[in-house]
C-alpha cells in the first residue's frame, strides 16, 4: 500500500504535463493570450468629437484623416529583411500623418491567423492586419474581418486602380474585404551562359520551345542529350529544368493547371483538379523527369535551388524571392523571364498581400477606424506600392509597373504581364485544397500513384474537409 | 476548534495552504483546458458564429471511421509516431546508459566529454533541425559532400521513403542522449561504492558487477528515462516538421503534425480537439501501462 499510495501523484503529474503540452500547441488559438499590443487600443478611450473626415481628395490627397491623435496597431508577417522596409513605410506614413500612431509589429503570418479569428471574436484583434491570400477566403467567409466595401467607395480608391486579378480575390459575395498592396509570382529564372552553351539562343516562351531548350541544356557525364542513343540519365551533369516537391512542384502546377484552363476548384467551389486541365498539368510535371528527362525525379529545394546556383540547370521556376540569392549566385548570367506557355496559354502561380481592418467589438472607436481606413487607402495608394517593390514585392497597381521609376527594377519585364498571374484566394478553403494538390502532385512525382488516381484521391480528400468547413462556416 | 487556531504543522489545513498555489496553476492550466477541450470537440466550434452547433460525438465517429481523411491521415501518422518511438527510445535508453558507464570512470578529459555529450540538449529544437536538414540535405549536403568527395554515390536521405526518417532519428539521438546519460550519471554516482568492493571480494567480474549491482539499482533511474523519453519521443514534431516536412509523401508526419495541419490548414479546430483528446488518452494508458509494468521491477530490485 505504501509503495501503491506513494506513486500516485507522480504518474498523472508526468502524464497532465504531457496534455498540458499537447493541448497548448494544438489548440494554440483558444489559449493563447492575445499578443502584446491590443492592450494599447483597448485602453485608448473612445472619442466623442466628430466623426473623422474622411477626405475627400482621392488616393493622392496628402491626409485623409483630421481626427484626434489615435494609436493604432498593426500586425504583418514580414520578418525577413523585408521587415525594416515596411518599417520605414510606417514612418513615412506617420510623417504625414501626425495624429496617426501606428505601432507595426512584425510577426510569422501562421502565429497571426492561428489566433485572429478568436481575437476578432473576443473584440481583442489588432486595428489592421496584413492577410495573405492563401488565408483571406477564410477570414472573409468567417467574419472575422469588416466590410470595407462602402468604406472603399467613399475613399475614392477606384477598383481599376489595381490590376484586377487582385480585387477579385479580396471579395466575397460581391462585398470587399481589403485592399491588395503587395504582390509575389512565380518566373522563370534562366541562366544565359549555360543556354549559349547549349546553343540556345532565345528564352523559350511556348511548350514546344521550352521542351526542346531542356533538352539541350540536359547533358549526361558524356556530353549526350536525352533521346540521344546511350543516354545515361544516370550521370547527369547539367539539367534542363528542376522541379521540387512538395511545395514549389505544387505551386508550378498550379500555374501549368491555369494555363490548361483548370483550376483547383469549380464554380461551386468544390475541389475539382482531378479535370482533364489537372491532368494534362500533373502529366506535364510527370513527364519533365519521366519521359523528357530534363528533370531529376522528385528532387527537393535544396536541390532545385542548389543546382541553379551552381550554374548545373538553365531554366528555374521559382519565386521571386528567391532573386537576390540567384543575382549573388550567377551575377550577369541571371535572367528573369515570365513562365512560357506550358499547358495551353501562359499563367503563372501569383501571391498578394491585403490591408484588412478585424472585426471589433461593440462601441470601437470610429476615430480609430477612420484613421485605419486612411492607412489602408495609403498603403495601396500608388507611392507606397512603388516604394515597397524594393522589398522584391510586385506591384499589384497598372500605374506603378508602367512608372518610369520602376522601369529599372530587374521585375519591370514579369511585371508588364501580372494580368496573367493567377492568385488562389477569394473562397475559404484554399490551404485544405493546396495540401491535397500537392501531396497528390507528390505521390505522382514518386510514382506511387498514377496521374488519375492520385488526382481523385486529392479531390476526395479536398471536398471532404470542404464538406466539414461548410458545416462550420453555416455555408 | 483550537486545532485551527494557529498555522503550525498541527493545523491540518497548513498541508492544504501548501499545495494551493499549485491546485490554482493546475486547474487553470490542465482541469479548464481538457473541460474546455471535451466541450469544444463535441462542438462545431467556429469562434466567430453565435452559436456552437452541437454535434456529439460526431468528430470521434469520424476519427474511427476510416473513409474519412482524418481517421486516414491521424492513423497512419500515429503509426509511424508509434514507429519512431520504437526506434528512438530503446536507443537513447541503451546509448545513455553506456556512455554513462564509460564517463563515470576516472578518465582524462571525462568532464569535457560530458559537456560534449551535453551540450546538443540545450539547443532549441529548430536549431538542431535545420543543421540535420543542412547536413542531410540531399545532393548539397554535408553528409553528401562528403560521399562524393571520397567517391560514393551519393543518398537521397530527405526524398525517399524510410531513408527520410534516419536523420529525424540519428538527430533525436544526437540532441537528447545527453540529457537521459547525466540522469544515468546521477544515479551512477549514488550506488555506493562498498556494493561494488563486495562483489568483487564474492569473486564477481565487470559483467557480474553490472549485471547483479548497476542495473538493478538503476531501476528508478531507467523508470523516469523510459517514461519521459517515450512521451517525448510521441509528441514528436519539431524534427519532422523542420528536417524532412513529413515527406516524402506524408510518409514522415507525426501525430502533432497532423493535429496542427487538422486545426490550422484545415480550419477545423473541433475536429483537431477530438484528436488531441485521442491522443492524450493514448498517452495516459501507454503512461499507466509503463508505470505498471516497470514499477514492479523497480521494487523488485530496490528491496
Amino acid at each position: 500500500m505504501q509503495a501503491r499510495a506513494g506513486r500516485v501523484p507522480r504518474a498523472p503529474g508526468l502524464v497532465w504535463l504531457t496534455l498540458v503540452a499537447l493541448l497548448s500547441s494544438a489548440c494554440g488559438g483558444t489559449a493563447a493570450p492575445s499578443s502584446a499590443g491590443t492592450a494599447a487600443t483597448s485602453a485608448a478611450p473612445a472619442s466623442a468629437g466628430a466623426p473623422a473626415s474622411e477626405g475627400p481628395g482621392g488616393s493622392q490627397a496628402p491626409a485623409g484623416y483630421t481626427g484626434p491623435k489615435v494609436t493604432l496597431t498593426y500586425a504583418h508577417g514580414f520578418t525577413g529583411p523585408d521587415g525594416p522596409i515596411m518599417q520605414v513605410l510606417v514612418n513615412t506614413f506617420k510623417q504625414s500623418h501626425p495624429n496617426i500612431a501606428i505601432e507595426a509589429s512584425a510577426v510569422p503570418w501562421g502565429d497571426t491567423f492561428a489566433t485572429l479569428a478568436e481575437r476578432a471574436a473576443a473584440g481583442q484583434a489588432p486595428d489592421l492586419v496584413a492577410v495573405t491570400e492563401d488565408q483571406i477566403g477564410y477570414f472573409m467567409a468567417s467574419g472575422a474581418l469588416q466590410d470595407l466595401t462602402d468604406d472603399i467607395a467613399a475613399l475614392g480608391v477606384k477598383e481599376s486602380e489595381f490590376f484586377p486579378n487582385f480585387v477579385s480575390v479580396v471579395k466575397w459575395k460581391d462585398r470587399q474585404y481589403g485592399l491588395p498592396f503587395s504582390s509575389a509570382a512565380f518566373v522563370m529564372y534562366y541562366n544565359k551562359k549555360l543556354m549559349n552553351t547549349a546553343g540556345i539562343s532565345a528564352v523559350p516562351e511556348t511548350h514546344d520551345d521550352f521542351l526542346a531548350a531542356a533538352k539541350a541544356c540536359t547533358t549526361d557525364g558524356a556530353g549526350k542529350h536525352p533521346g540521344d542513343a546511350g543516354f545515361d540519365a544516370a550521370s547527369t551533369a547539367t539539367w534542363g529544368t528542376v522541379v521540387p516537391l512538395p511545395w514549389v512542384g505544387g505551386t508550378v502546377g498550379y500555374g501549368l493547371l491555369r494555363g490548361a484552363d483548370g483550376d483547383l476548384v469549380d464554380t461551386d467551389l468544390n475541389a475539382s483538379f482531378n479535370s482533364a486541365a489537372g491532368q494534362k498539368a500533373a502529366q506535364f510535371l510527370l513527364d519533365l523527369s519521366k519521359t523528357d528527362q530534363v528533370s531529376p525525379p522528385a528532387p527537393t529545394e535544396e536541390v532545385e535551388v542548389g543546382t541553379f546556383q551552381s550554374g548545373k540547370s538553365c531554366f528555374d521556376i521559382t519565386g521571386v524571392w528567391k532573386l537576390t540569392d540567384y543575382r549573388n549566385a550567377l551575377k550577369a548570367d541571371l535572367g528573369v523571364a515570365f513562365q512560357p506557355e506550358l499547358t495551353g496559354k501562359q499563367a503563372a502561380w501569383g501571391a498578394a498581400v491585403f490591408m484588412t481592418l478585424p472585426k471589433q467589438a461593440d462601441g470601437y472607436d470610429p476615430n480609430k477606424r477612420a484613421a485605419a481606413l486612411e492607412f489602408s487607402r495609403w498603403m495601396a495608394g500608388h507611392d507606397a506600392v512603388l516604394s515597397w517593390t524594393e522589398s522584391g514585392a510586385l506591384p499589384v497597381r497598372p500605374d506603378v509597373a508602367s512608372d518610369p521609376a520602376y522601369a529599372s527594377n530587374i521585375m519591370a519585364p514579369v511585371a508588364a504581364s501580372l494580368d496573367k498571374i493567377f492568385i488562389p484566394a477569394g473562397w475559404p478553403w484554399v490551404s485544405a485544397v493546396r495540401t491535397s494538390w500537392d501531396a497528390a502532385l507528390e505521390r505522382i512525382m514518386q510514382q506511387k500513384e498514377p496521374v488519375e488516381q492520385s488526382l481523385t484521391d486529392g479531390v476526395k480528400e479536398a471536398n471532404d474537409n470542404i464538406t466539414q468547413q461548410r458545416a462550420a462556416l453555416g455555408l | 476548534m483550537r486545532r485551527f487556531a494557529s498555522l503550525d504543522s498541527a493545523n491540518p489545513l497548513v498541508a492544504y495552504l501548501f499545495l494551493l498555489p499549485h491546485a490554482v496553476l493546475f486547474a487553470v492550466f490542465v482541469v479548464y483546458p481538457i473541460v474546455s477541450g471535451i466541450s469544444l470537440s463535441l462542438h462545431r466550434y467556429n469562434p466567430l458564429a453565435k452559436d456552437q452547433a452541437f454535434v456529439g460525438p460526431l468528430f470521434y465517429q469520424r476519427l474511427f471511421d476510416f473513409s474519412t481523411p482524418e481517421a486516414v491521415n491521424f492513423w497512419r501518422s500515429m503509426a509511424q509516431t508509434a514507429f519512431f518511438t520504437a526506434v528512438v527510445v530503446p536507443i537513447l535508453i541503451a546509448l545513455a546508459l553506456f556512455l554513462a558507464l564509460l564517463l563515470q570512470r576516472p578518465i582524462l578529459g571525462r568532464g569535457v566529454f560530458r559537456t560534449i555529450f551535453f551540450v546538443p540538449t540545450v539547443l532549441s529544437v529548430s536549431v538542431m533541425a535545420i543543421l540535420w536538414r543542412w547536413m542531410s540535405a540531399d545532393q548539397f549536403g554535408l553528409v553528401n559532400i562528403a560521399l562524393r568527395d571520397i567517391g560514393l554515390p551519393s543518398i537521397s536521405f530527405i526524398s525517399r521513403e524510410w531513408l527520410a526518417w534516419i536523420p529525424i532519428i540519428v538527430g533525436t539521438t544526437w540532441w537528447t542522449v545527453g540529457f537521459n546519460m547525466t540522469l544515468y550519471l546521477a544515479a551512477l554516482a549514488s550506488i555506493p561504492e562498498n556494493y561494488y568492493e563486495a562483489a568483487e571480494l564474492d569473486g564477481a567480474g565487470a559483467w557480474g558487477r553490472f549485471r547483479f549491482i548497476t542495473f538493478p539499482l538503476l531501476m528508478p533511474a531507467t523508470l523516469f528515462v523510459a517514461i519521459t523519453t517515450v512521451l517525448a519521443s510521441l509528441q514528436l514534431y519539431g524534427q519532422s516538421q523542420l528536417i524532412t516536412n513529413g515527406g516524402p509523401t506524408r510518409t514522415t508526419q507525426s501525430g502533432m503534425m497532423v493535429i496542427t495541419e487538422q486545426a490550422f490548414t484545415n480550419h477545423q479546430l473541433s475536429s483537431a480537439t477530438a484528436m488531441s483528446l485521442v491522443f492524450g488518452l493514448l498517452l495516459v494508458v501507454l503512461a499507466a501501462f509503463q508505470f505498471r509494468l516497470m514499477s514492479g521491477r523497480v521494487r523488485a530490485a530496490v528491496r
